[in-house]
């Protein structure tokens, strides 16, 4: 008889003993040493050796002129000396797709249609044309697969046959006859769509919807004043202002200010009368792109709607080494602070 | 200041930093710490060297908006780690391969759940990590990680059956 595992102690046991065989480099060392005041206090410390030496030579203005020089120097020079170069792009951020991507292929494809995600790093934003010329349907696939779902028009049931990988939370809306919405999920680890929230309405132009069913999270879209669907929200019930299931929803959005540092992390809660979405505007033709950051850490989505295409990106990396695993659209505008490999891959 | 496991008390202020020197005691009281914590939500220690020095550097660069430095360096070191390992996740499935990083010293039993870790998903690691060697509450790890505490506890429930079945196959 076997005895059964305490796998929580044992898990316990694990870490600390891998974490104690831990051999750091001295706190002097490193690339933050040499960028902040440590490394200075060193260069200082050094250069008033040096200049002491040099001083029983030279004149003291000598000196002054080479610490003048010195100091200079900011952390950002001393830090580009040791980390890759990035690729800075200024301005607008021209997010290629994978070569060999068949990117019309994702933008039109038929309702029904089965598509197979080529790229299995993909974060995927699909629509469907309509009459109007918008796409009245989305979905944001994380795919580690080949990641094949389809679309029946008729039940407008979405079906998601993937292979999570991650408990991403995927939303779809469709907009029905009377105005109303459907928001449409996946949960943790589970691939079907699950149809999760019903009479969604609009309420002087903001989604206003209950979460009948006590779900958590749901991703919405919300429709701007030409009716195109041209935001999301990530939401879940607020424990302070709606802690009964059916409640009002509100808002929670990231900030997108730049690429993985620790605000874009969080959903920051917003009301559904301000969705506090990253507005980027394209210099070169006044179209506003929104961009949204529904998942943990390293996803960007960004899709321009008006335009009938869909875009999307997972960036991962950070702000000074992003890099574009995959990317479907046709461009995407970039805030400051973003560098990119461009089409890059891993 | 840090305890044993590194809960970063260190600087934790409610406005601005401008100083740099805090940021240089930060860099010596945590360095350790966040680079345990890297090492085993990453599995290799060069590359938790790297996550965590660039996020003292990010730390550094941004200080004037940074309100908890502690707070922010964890999360910053937290979110790269998960970058890292979700990027290693994908090109392991995608190459068939194995990542191979270096091998502590642990007796069969601790080894065995050592490596059981790195077949985990990314985020399940992750929450493991935080809540059994970080000591975190699980509303913490929520926060830290930006999930739902619901989340969070399925992560951690999913995570230990992960490495039950893994250990006990």
């Amino acid at each position: 008889m076997t005895t059964p595992i305490d796998i929580e102690e044992r898990l316990t046991e694990t870490l600390q003993t891998v974490a104690e065989q831990i051999d750091p480099i001295s706190p002097e060392r490193g690339r933050y040493a040499e960028t902040s005041s440590l490394s200075k206090g060193r260069e200082r410390s050094n250069s008033r050796t040096v200049w002491l030496a040099v001083a029983a030579v030279f004149v003291v203005g000598f000196a002054a002129i080479g610490y003048s020089a010195y100091d200079r120097v900011t952390p950002t020079e001393a830090a580009s000396t040791t980390t890759p170069e990035p690729v800075t792009v200024e301005g607008l951020l021209y997010l290629l797709p994978p070569e060999d991507f068949a990117l019309s292929n994702l933008v039109e494809f038929e309702a029904g249609d089965e598509v197979s995600a080529e790229n299995d790093m993909s974060a995927i934003a699909v629509g469907r044309p309509t009459e109007s010329g918008f796409e009245d349907l989305y979905a944001i696939f994380h795919s580690t697969e080949a990641g094949l779902f389809s679309i029946d028009p008729d039940s407008a049931q979405m079906v998601a046959d993937r292979e999570l990988f991650d408990s991403y939370d995927e939303g779809v809306g469709e907009q029905l006859d009377d105005d109303t919405w459907i928001i449409y999920q996946t949960e943790f680890d589970d691939p079907q769509l699950e149809r999760l929230i019903r009479s969604t309405s609009i309420v002087d132009g903001q989604l206003s919807f209950t979460d009948p069913e006590g779900v958590l999270d749901v991703v919405a879209f919300v429709p701007d004043v030409q009716g195109s669907l041209n935001t999301t929200v990530s939401s879940f019930p607020d424990t302070d202002e709606a802690p009964d299931p059916g409640g009002p929803v509100l808002g929670y959005v990231m900030t997108t200010a730049d690429v993985d540092s620790p605000e874009e992390a969080l959903y920051y809660a917003t009301s559904l009368a301000a969705p506090d979405l990253h507005e980027v505007i394209v210099e070169e033709t006044g179209e506003v792109i929104y961009i949204s950051r529904p998942g943990f850490g390293i996803s960007l989505v960004a899709w321009t709607p008006a335009q009938g295409k869909a875009a999307a990106a997972m960036v991962m990396g950070g702000d000074e080494q992003a890099i574009i695993e995959f990317v479907t659209g046709m461009r995407i505008v970039d805030a400051d602070t973003w560098q990119a490999e461009l089409g890059g891959e891993s | 200041m840090a305890d044993a496991k590194g809960t970063l008390s260190i600087v934790d202020r409610s406005h601005p930093v401008t100083d740099t020197a805090d940021i240089d005691r930060l860099y010596k009281a945590e360095y350790l710490p966040m680079l345990r914590l890297a090492h085993l939500l990453i599995g290799t220690a060069e590359i938790a060297e790297e996550v965590v020095q660039d996020a003292f550097i990010v730390v550094y660069q941004r200080r004037e908006q940074i309100e908890n430095l502690g707070g922010y360096l964890r999360r910053t070191v937290v979110n790269r780690c998960y970058s890292e390992l979700r990027r290693r996740s994908l090109e392991r499935r995608k190459a068939q391969l194995f990542a191979v990083g270096e091998e502590p010293v642990l007796t069969p039993e601790l080894d065995e759940t050592w490596k059981a870790l790195d077949r985990l998903k990314p985020k399940q690691r992750t929450a493991l990590v935080l809540r059994y060697y970080e000591d975190l509450p699980i509303k913490e790890v929520a926060e830290l990680m930006g999930e739902r505490e619901g989340t969070v506890k399925s992560l951690v429930h999913r995570g230990l059956n992960g490495l039950r079945s893994e250990v006990t196959r």
